[in-house]
């Protein structure tokens, strides 16, 4: 298990989570902030967020940057495929402050294949994660 | 009483009618039917095959499949039995498209994500040890009913397809294929319904073509001089439908083939109705015979109970003969039919 790692500015603006994904593929997700527990994670803000018909989305994060040292970003996303013919396609995730993208040790990334139609009652899901690290330039 | 005195002159004039019926020189007991198929089948190289395409490899399997298939041609080796294959060239190439808008936005994205490839093998009974081949193109070029233009489509499924819960820190990142929980599939089998319903009562055009060629392979041996093409099919299928009440519906067909004459066929019909009566009228045109008239009336009862009044054209000779059909059908299991 690598963890993966996102560098954010504490004095920097908010923190925006985009989802995007192509071939019209859907993907809909549960995301949450999590703060460490003794040894459990603990959800301190949760959102659903989708990648909808223009193939992506913004979410603001509620909890301010300077508050994120240490803390971990987490989803389970859902997909399905709208279009008959396309049950391949890629879905990302990315971390952005002040509208720019933010680095991640390991890019949230997924080329799927074999995505159900929506109407078959099926989906892909992955689950994803990371914690933000605090480096104020 | 008013719907027994139905059910009873429905029954005396079907029995009529079916005696009648028993005199002309095809008394096959199936309602009349559409003679041509409207259609442009989604699958043209099983059609011009005559294959059921229930075998056909979709989705996901298509491109290894495909990939498999290549490799063999490219070898020139021996091709396996029943090889049934039905994809989208489009996407199978690599193309991509951003997003649903895009789709919407775009003709040709929408034309090319459109458009289905199919290729089917089968045994030459005739030959044996050969092996017959299909490969087909279908295209649509103008869907006014396609779900995909519905705003709502799209948001509903991702508020029913987002998980209930959140994701793990730490947890495996590998995509897995889940079945949706009963309340996820059922509101997104709704949504489905209420969308197809509302597009279905838009007027609109549908028009779209298909091509395919079938040929033997002989001994199976995939070589420039082993291969033979026999027979080449078209089709146009141009639709208009009323919204609520009737689609006018217009197909050409045309069947080539080296040792026989052309054989094209043109028709055009009416399909629709209202909830309770259905009415169907079709005439069709072929090089190869007379023209053929034809239609039904079905009237939805009570209790299942159905009754379709038939009347179509048949070749007498130099003559037309006129079919005359009255049933009534009874289907228990579904009352409210």
């Amino acid at each position: 298990m690598n963890q993966r790692y996102c560098i954010l500015n504490p004095n920097g603006g908010p923190i925006t989570i985009r989802i995007s994904a192509n071939n019209a593929l859907r993907a809909s997700g549960n995301f949450s902030i999590q703060t460490k527990s003794l040894d459990n994670w603990q959800v301190t803000e949760q959102w659903q967020q989708a990648a909808g018909d223009t193939g992506s989305s913004d979410h603001t994060v509620q909890t301010a940057p300077a508050a994120l040292e240490g803390k971990a970003f987490a989803g389970l996303i859902n997909c399905c495929a709208l279009l008959a013919n396309a049950d391949m396609g890629a879905v990302e995730i990315q971390v952005l402050q002040n509208g720019v993208s933010l680095p991640l040790t390991k890019p949230m990334h997924w080329n799927l294949i074999g995505v159900p139609n929506c109407n078959s009652g099926n989906a892909q899901q992955f689950n994803t994660s990371l914690i933000f690290l605090t480096h104020q330039p | 009483m008013k719907k027994l005195t139905l059910l009873c002159s429905a029954f005396l004039l079907g029995s009529g009618a079916l005696l009648q019926a028993q005199n002309t020189p095809d008394s096959d007991t199936a309602a009349y039917k559409f003679v041509l198929d409207y259609d442009v089948p989604e699958s043209p190289a099983f059609t011009v095959l005559d294959l059921s395409p229930s075998n056909v490899l979709r989705g996901s399997a298509a491109k290894p499949a495909a990939v498999n298939l290549i490799n063999q041609f490219a070898a020139g080796g021996k091709l396996q039995n029943g090889v049934a294959l039905d994809f989208n060239p489009y996407f199978l190439l690599g193309g991509r498209m951003k997003s649903l808008n895009a789709y919407r936005q775009n003709y040709w994205l929408r034309f090319a994500a459109n458009t289905q490839f199919s290729f089917a093998t089968t045994n030459a009974v005739d030959e044996p040890g050969s092996m017959l081949y299909g490969t087909g193109l279908r295209f649509t070029f103008l869907d006014q009913h396609d779900i995909l233009f519905d705003q709502e489509l799209g948001p509903a499924i991702d508020r029913f397809l987002a998980p209930s819960q959140t994701g793990t820190v730490g947890g495996s990142e590998t995509p897995t294929t889940v079945a949706l929980g009963g309340s996820a599939k059922d509101s997104i089998d709704a949504v489905y319904k209420r969308v197809t319903d509302r597009v279905m009562k838009k007027s609109g055009w549908g028009i779209s073509a298909g091509f395919a060629s079938s040929g033997i392979v002989y001994n199976s041996i995939l070589k420039s001089d082993s291969i033979h093409v026999q027979r080449y099919m078209t089709w146009v299928g141009v639709q208009y439908h009323f919204g609520n009440y009737f689609t006018v519906l217009g197909n050409v067909q045309g069947r080539y083939t080296f040792d026989h004459a052309p054989d094209n066929r043109a028709g055009i019909g009416i399909r629709g109705g209202t909830s309770k009566v259905n009415l169907i009228l079709e005439t069709v045109w072929a090089s190869n015979s007379r023209p053929v008239y034809g239609g039904n009336v079905e009237v939805k009862l009570f209790g299942g109970l159905k009754y379709i009044f038939t009347l179509s054209t048949v070749s007498a000779g130099d003559a037309y003969a006129v079919r005359v059909k009255s049933s009534l059908r009874w289907n228990p299991g579904r009352p409210t039919n």
